[in-house]
């Protein structure tokens, strides 16, 4: 479409460096947030949007001769990293790691109360 | 494969050093982890990293093969983050068991 000097090689270094630079972020962020829940926070978004902007500037850098692929590798990724973030987290309540929570309070003790209440009142971590 | 990349006599590199500087903040978490979670995140995180560093290599090379390898890449990182999952939930639901064999959660590393 547009051969000689246009817009899409441009397009594919923007989208190349902004995927690296956010990877980058998301690295720093596995690095020094402070527990388990935010570090699986930075890894999964910030990493995940790396990574698609990366094969994005893949299928813009070869003129869309790669788009079939790098766009079923950025629905898979869209479709499993928010799966994967739900059990690192949902594994690290139930290891232990209790979360800061707001003013909302702790959801998953509510919940494990409320479907038992006399037997797991105390060691709400354990339960779903 | 025809490249069409604008400055790609210093994007790619960049972008590969950008990648690698990355990797090696995620590796620190991957061995001073306090928990086994953030090893399983810091994991997670290398297999993201990954899929974009096999995507650049497959444009460095200009081998439309690789980005194959980076879909694979992408599918076996949810299948290996879901099984880190299953097997903290078989410690998580009997934890008097677990405490038995000297491995309780709280002292999990």
């Amino acid at each position: 479409m547009m051969n000689e000097g246009g817009l899409l090689p441009w397009i594919a270094s923007a989208l190349l460096l902004l995927g690296a630079l956010i990877g980058l972020v998301g690295a720093i962020g596995v690095l020094r947030l402070p527990d388990s829940y935010t570090r699986m926070h930075a890894a999964s978004k910030a990493g995940a949007l790396g990574a698609v902007l990366v094969l994005a500037g893949v299928a813009a850098a070869s003129e869309g001769a790669v788009s079939l692929e790098a766009l079923f590798a950025i629905a898979v990724l869209l479709a499993t990293t928010p799966l994967a973030a739900h059990a690192v987290s949902r594994a690290a309540y139930r290891t232990g790691i209790l979360p800061h929570t707001g003013p909302l309070g702790d959801a998953m003790a509510d919940d494990a109360m409320r479907q038992s209440p006399a037997s797991d009142q105390n060691d709400s971590s354990s339960r779903r | 494969m025809n490249i069409e990349l604008a400055g790609a006599a210093w994007v790619l590199p960049l972008t590969f050093v950008l990648q690698g500087l990355s990797a090696v903040l995620i590796v620190i978490r991957l061995l001073r982890g306090p928990r086994a979670t953030d090893r399983v995140v810091a994991v997670d995180a290398l297999t993201l990293l990954g899929i974009g560093v096999v995507a650049l290599i497959a444009l460095a090379t200009a081998q439309p093969m690789l980005l194959d390898a980076a879909v694979v890449l992408a599918l076996v990182s949810f299948l290996g983050t879901a099984a880190y999952m299953l097997m903290f939930r078989r410690h998580g639901r009997t934890p008097e068991t677990a405490g038995q064999d000297g491995d309780a959660p709280t002292e999990r590393r």
